[in-house]
């Protein structure tokens, strides 16, 4: 506590020492953010990480929970190839989700995440020239992630640049998006996607046979996501950018006031979760092996929800790649469930609309509680190191440990 | 420490309460934004009438003529239902993405009950109760988790969204409700007094809302409850039960949408108007609502309809595509709001 105390005091410009904060470490500036989390995180995580890990203790009970059931209810759901399914139904609303938890966690909300995705699919699908090297496959992401980087920057710029709320402004350039790709780009259903994205879409990471005969799959795609994931994790605990993230969706006028680069971080926020988003939509074309401009029409919730289950708190401050890896995984596997346990399927949107429900009603009555503790305490940094703190306690491992089988249904 | 903590909780609260929202300091910054809300009804009056003349001039024949006005007249009056739903949710504060959906699901039930009750003398009255009972079901579904649970507005109804959608989808096994009595579709296309049905339901719901949110306590209530939550709470305004209110009243307005929606088009259909949902937030936010609370005016929520129905019509009378329209909607949405923001800031 004294080095950070002397930390601050070197450190201690004008503006942070008109705070009107107490604790002396609240005061203290961004380096000592980065410098000096053990002392800190160990005085101010209390709160938060009880909050921050219950919710993600919840999921993750849940989850096992409901593996087991339905398992129960029927042993193919816990074999391999089921497994594999579920992991492949889960690779595009991670995708998604990763983009639209960063936004989350900087207090934002948004909703465009699929228009951008779809666009930038759509776009890049039209572009590429037809050889089926697996360069060109590559070269295609890369088109679809600036694509999608560039209509994030236009978010960015309503946010940021306009000042508009972050909901209108989402709600505003979704359709804007929408309406420009249906009509500049094309509405034309692709059928036959380009020959290098075609041979993409049938390469597997692993494949084998089970004893039933059934054929376990688990696609290729998931390496680049995990790669995402983990870059996605290491730049929300590791850098000033992503940390400001955490801070300003605590309190966006403190960080301010202490310093931080606001209106940077909200910017490349914005930036990246439409880069991620075009890799998720371009992912998901490669997976369905069509392209449809009409896509991924209503499943917005899906994805928010899962973001907010897994634990990043709609009012931002909160969150971790961890934790929405894991809603997204637990939303997948209720949607497996709900197929194996023969829901019929025109009841299958109610619900798991209703399961989502269940879920973020749960996760909204947790935060109240913890916010009303927070309310009562002068405001303080304690998020990012209680992000970190779990950094130092689990090694950066995002895959989605499915260690429980399943049938290959659907 | 515990005195100086003590100290920024109190001044915290201090500044909060001291925020606008007094009676006295509400309703000057009501008249300042009043005389500022004159001023932009007759920035969206003059909008309006520009567009009507921009497009009377680009193609007279087809947009002045008789037909084009008919049918102007019978889709304005779903979409202001519906965009008056979004803003009644708007006044505190919150957002009600599921109108749509609110308005299929009860229009299922009321008329559903309709065609079950057909040639009996009360079948549609007793539809039309049904369909504002569902609801007003699904108004408190909305109400409670917003209010009581602390979802915030934009999950909540997110989730009641899909929910009620699937419920309309799973009732029905996903088949539209068709072969509806003559005697509720007629109600759809009737002219009493030369005037479409639809608009004279449109024209005494808007006056019964204006006087609700303008001259009424529970209308009073709503706008210092979406001015500032932490005040109200602190006036001893019971913020959970007036949440529910509010989604009960979007809600109840939606079914009446719906149940137009089902006479005009002569079916219910678990899915229809989605594109609606965008629609009316955009004459929201057109008509100069505040989405963080505390104000709106009914009267510019109907203007601002009728001005986008009017861009809609003129647009389809130059056969320009329907997605025209659509990239039309977000670009007016990120342009009010920049104007707002700049005028408030």
């Amino acid at each position: 506590m004294n080095e950070v105390n002397g930390m601050s005091s070197k450190n201690e410009s004008p503006k942070s020492a008109s705070l009107k904060s107490v604790s002396p470490e609240s005061a203290s500036s961004k380096s000592a953010l980065l410098r000096n989390p053990s002392q800190s995180q160990r005085r101010f995580s209390q709160v938060s990480r009880t909050a921050f890990q219950s919710s993600e203790w919840l999921v993750s009970a849940t989850l096992i929970g409901l593996v087991l059931l339905v398992g129960l209810a029927d042993h193919q759901f816990w074999s391999v190839a089921n497994a594999f399914s579920i992991v492949r139904s889960a690779l595009v609303p991670a995708g998604f989700a990763l983009g639209a938890g960063l936004v989350l966690i900087s207090g934002g909300i948004d909703v465009s995440f699929m228009a951008v995705g779809v666009f930038a699919g759509y776009a890049t699908v039209r572009i590429l020239p037809n050889g089926s090297s697996p360069l060109i496959a590559v070269a295609g992401f890369a088109i679809a992630i600036t694509i999608g980087g560039l209509l994030g920057a236009i978010n960015a710029g309503c946010v940021v640049g306009l000042r508009i709320p972050t909901l209108i402004a989402t709600l505003g350039t979704q359709t804007a998006f929408r309406g420009i790709l249906l009509l500049f780009v094309g509405t034309r259903y692709i059928d036959n996607i380009p020959p290098s994205l075609a041979r993409l879409s049938r390469t597997d990471l692993i494949v084998f046979t089970t004893e039933q005969g059934t054929k376990a799959r688990m696609h290729v795609l998931i390496v680049p996501l995990i790669a995402l994931a983990t870059l996605l994790a290491w730049f929300l605990r590791r850098t000033l950018l992503g940390r400001t993230l955490f801070a300003i969706g605590g309190s966006e006028e403190s960080s301010r006031r202490i310093g931080l680069p606001v209106a940077k971080a909200r910017i490349v926020a914005f930036v990246l979760a439409g880069a991620v988003a075009g890799f998720a939509g371009l992912t998901h074309i490669v997976l369905a092996q069509q392209a449809n401009p009409f896509a991924l029409g209503g499943q917005e919730l899906d994805v928010l929800a899962a973001a907010v289950i897994g634990g990043a708190a709609i009012t931002g401050g909160r969150g971790s790649v961890r934790g929405v890896v894991l809603g997204v995984v637990l939303t997948a596997v209720i949607n497996s469930s709900l197929i194996t346990l023969g829901v019929p399927s025109s009841w299958q949107r109610a619900t798991v609309g209703l399961f989502l429900l269940v879920g973020v009603a749960i996760q909204a009555s947790n935060g109240r509680r913890t916010n009303q503790q927070q309310s009562d305490e002068p405001p303080t940094f304690e998020t990012p190191h209680a992000a970190s703190n779990h950094a130092s306690n689990e090694p950066a491992n995002q895959a989605p440990k499915l260690s429980n089988p399943g049938v290959a249904t659907a | 420490m515990n005195i100086v903590e003590g100290d920024v909780l109190l001044t915290r609260t201090t500044s909060e309460l001291t925020s606008p929202s007094t009676l006295s300091s509400l309703s000057a910054r009501t008249s300042s934004l009043l005389s500022s809300s004159s001023r932009s009804v007759r920035q969206l009056v003059i909008l309006t009438l520009g567009v009507f003349v921009l497009f009377s001039a680009l193609r007279p024949a087809v947009f002045l003529s008789v037909l084009n006005i008919q049918l102007v007249g019978f889709a304005l009056a779903e979409v202001v239902l519906l965009a008056l739903a979004v803003t009644i949710a708007m006044l505190t504060g919150g957002i009600d993405l599921s109108v749509v959906s609110t308005a299929n699901l009860s229009a299922f039930a009321g008329v559903g009950v309709m065609v079950h009750f057909h040639g009996s003398g009360i079948s549609l009255i007793a539809g039309a109760l049904v369909a504002i009972l569902v609801a007003g079901l699904c108004g408190v579904i909305n109400g409670v988790l917003i209010g009581y649970l602390n979802v915030p507005p934009i999950l909540a109804t997110l989730g009641t969204l899909q929910l009620f959608n699937g419920v309309a989808v799973g009732v029905r096994d996903g088949k539209p409700l068709s072969n509806l009595p003559d005697s509720f579709t007629r109600i759809g296309v009737a002219k009493p007094l030369g005037i479409p049905a639809p608009i004279l339901a449109l024209a005494v719901t808007a006056i019964v809302m204006g006087f609700l949110v303008n001259r009424s306590a529970l209308g009073l209530r709503l706008r210092l409850l979406g001015d500032n939550a932490t005040a109200a709470r602190y006036s001893g305004l019971p913020n959970a039960r007036l949440l529910v209110r509010t989604y009960v009243i979007s809600a109840m307005l939606a079914a009446l949408a719906g149940l137009i929606i089902a006479s005009r088009n002569a079916s219910v259909n678990a899915d229809f108007g989605q594109s609606y949902l965008l629609l009316s937030i955009v004459v929201a936010i057109l008509a100069g609502v505040n989405t963080e609370g505390g104000f709106a005016t009914i009267g510019g929520v109907v203007l601002a309809g009728v001005c986008l129905q009017l861009v809609s019509s003129g647009l389809n009378s130059m056969n320009q595509s329907p997605f025209t329209y659509l990239i039309l909607q977000g670009l007016i949405v990120i342009i009010v709001m920049a104007l707002n923001v700049r005028r408030t800031s």
